[in-house]
């Protein structure tokens, strides 16, 4: 047996066991033979498997930014696409655009994700070169001020709009696994496994993408067509999984960044890897964010919490290339 | 026949024209050095020949078909790029990154067959690096690296290749075992080489035909005896030069000459 098949097993069998373990933790204490009847073991179940589609998802989703912008630093969250989705779907949300279904907030995320990336790529590249900090600048000066137009539209008195759905909006944006509605998560898990598919189908593409942009096309790859199909899935991704759980950031960064480490550059098997550990890592990060305190913590405090001090330890080593 | 033919060219980057009226042929089987001072345009010239620059007037032909009707792919299938924009710091294997020059010859799934594994395998012995097959290239020294870059091109198995300063960064001892194999295929396998060199001297050692530009034009082109004047050279680099023949190869040796020894040139 290969090495790689070795990390894929011990990565799968985490992430049963945490999945099992994830269901008897939480805010509430039940004795073992009423809790295996309730409706709460419903709802941690459906928690945790939006947890696995959330965690995996935005791994891929970062794996895909930093492959395309040959940047190890690139995620959703850090390039602002995660914001530009969180504004789609507050306006989508504002709209009332959850009554025509379940698939019209993430589409809606979708937009914003895809049109916070077209902004951030535009801002970021200088001529054809796209130095690592303008790109970062970029995506967090963008990411700012999406947030702060979602802020405003949050906060503006709108007549119609019953002020708890706003404050949802606000929960909603420190990220939050709660799923109320089941067809949504249906959803996410299908757009992550597609996109996943895809996103693994193709990972040798992205490979040879690590050699630039120039010597890529000069191997027959069609750069500008490939670079905007992955930015199209990682959006997609990306948008939604914040409509579902709102703005969790850096799991894009510290799992594939690991997973690197791990299984090595090869996005044939980097992208398997880092889609089941980020599953393992964000069920794990919830379950700590359920049962840590008496009250729940946002899981997108415990993802920053863990990611942001990651990121600067990152950001200040020696830039390489993947 | 022609393996590449530019008629007429003209292109650049947005408004500006790098290139102007450029014609050249390139006959199967022939080695041409591309010699010019900076920013004359010899890798706008590669580009162009490409496709990844468009030409705003006049076309380029490769075996005799327009860039314009090739899909990127055939492009890769009959040229291979040995390019100084290339990424060298990868994580990736020697042996993995030989294989990327496959690339053209994959489908959409990017299956590697046995074919595939072999053409690496003789590309990777061709070039002295088979024995790092698994050690990323990274930790190799730059001769190492550009060889396996070079292994990539090979396994495209193109007929012709363009080497966009093959040599630079490299120790005179990697400059010459670099532009040796690339003689080789030139000579053994009739591959058609149009390499852009820096060093006057390596190209009138290596090349059949040297080609200088300077602002974008054909200054002139020839065999390096025709082109690698001192006249010539002064011309276009506007310093001054001893041009004398080299004992081993008798081809044209350029000799700089620092300017607090210029002096009049006695007629001739």
């Amino acid at each position: 047996m290969s090495k790689n098949s070795v990390t894929y097993l011990l990565l799968g069998g985490l992430l049963a066991c945490v999945c099992v373990l994830a269901v008897f933790v939480g805010a509430v204490d039940v004795p073992l033979r009423d809790f295996m009847d309730s409706s709460i073991i419903r709802l941690r179940m459906a928690r945790i498997l939006l947890a696995v589609a959330a965690g995996a998802g935005l791994s891929v989703a970062g794996v895909l930014f930093q492959g395309i912008l040959r940047n190890p630093l690139a995620e959703p969250y850090v390039l602002g696409v995660s914001s530009g989705a969180g504004l789609g779907a507050t306006v989508a949300i504002l709209l009332g655009a959850a009554a025509y279904g379940s698939w019209t907030l993430p589409a809606m995320a979708f937009v914003g994700a895809l049109l916070a990336v077209v902004i951030v790529y535009a801002l970021g590249s200088v001529g054809r070169a796209m130095p690592v900090h303008t790109l970062l600048l970029a995506g967090i000066v963008v990411g700012t001020i999406l947030n702060s137009i979602l802020m405003f539209l949050v906060s503006y008195p709108w007549k119609d709009q019953p002020t708890d759905r706003l404050h949802n909006v606000v929960w909603w944006m420190m990220g939050n696994l709660e799923i109320l509605d089941s067809s949504l998560l249906l959803a996410v898990c299908i757009i992550v496994a597609c996109a996943t598919s895809v996103a693994v189908l193709l990972g040798w593409v992205l490979n040879v993408l690590a050699l630039g942009e120039e010597p890529a096309a000069h191997l027959g790859i069609r750069v500008e067509r490939t670079k905007k199909l992955f930015f199209v899935l990682g959006s997609l991704v990306t948008g939604a999984i914040v409509a579902a759980c709102g703005l969790i950031g850096f799991v894009g960064l510290i799992v594939p960044h690991t997973m690197r480490m791990i299984v090595g550059p090869d996005h044939r098997r980097l992208l398997p890897a880092s889609a089941l550990a980020g599953a393992v890592f964000l069920v794990v990060a919830d379950a700590f964010a359920r049962s840590l305190l008496a009250t729940e913590i946002p899981i997108g405090v415990v993802t920053a919490v863990v990611g942001g001090p990651f990121f600067l330890v990152l950001l200040r080593r020696r830039r390489r290339p993947l | 026949m022609d393996a590449i033919v530019l008629e007429s060219v003209t292109c650049g980057y947005g408004r500006s024209e790098v290139l102007r009226d450029v014609s050249l042929a390139v006959s199967a089987g022939e080695f041409v050095g591309l010699v010019g001072p900076n920013g004359c345009g010899k890798t706008t010239l590669l580009r162009a020949a490409t496709g990844i620059i468009p030409c705003t007037r006049g076309r380029v032909l490769v075996n005799g078909t327009d860039v314009r009707a090739l899909s990127s792919r055939e492009l890769a299938r009959r040229i291979a790029v040995v390019s100084q924009e290339v990424q060298m710091d990868l994580a990736f294997s020697v042996e993995e990154v030989a294989m990327m020059g496959r690339t053209p010859h994959l489908t959409l799934a990017g299956r590697r067959n046995a074919h595939d594994a072999e053409v690496v395998a003789r590309a990777l012995d061709l070039v002295d690096v088979k024995h790092l097959a698994d050690r990323p290239v990274r930790e190799l020294s730059l001769g190492e690296r550009q060889r396996v870059f070079i292994a990539m091109a090979l396994a495209q198995e193109a007929g012709l290749f363009l080497l966009d300063e093959p040599t630079t960064h490299l120790d005179i001892g990697h400059q010459v075992s670099a532009l040796d194999i690339f003689r080789k295929l030139n000579r053994e396998r009739e591959m058609t080489v149009v390499a852009v060199l820096h060093d006057l001297n390596l190209a009138s050692m290596y090349c059949d035909r040297v080609v200088l530009l300077s602002e974008g034009r054909i200054r002139a082109a020839g065999t390096p005896h025709e082109v690698l004047t001192y006249q010539n050279i002064e011309a276009v680099y506007k310093t001054v030069v001893v041009v004398r023949e080299e004992p081993v190869t008798g081809r044209p040796h350029v000799f700089l000459v620092p300017k607090d020894r210029w002096t009049p040139r006695a007629p001739a």
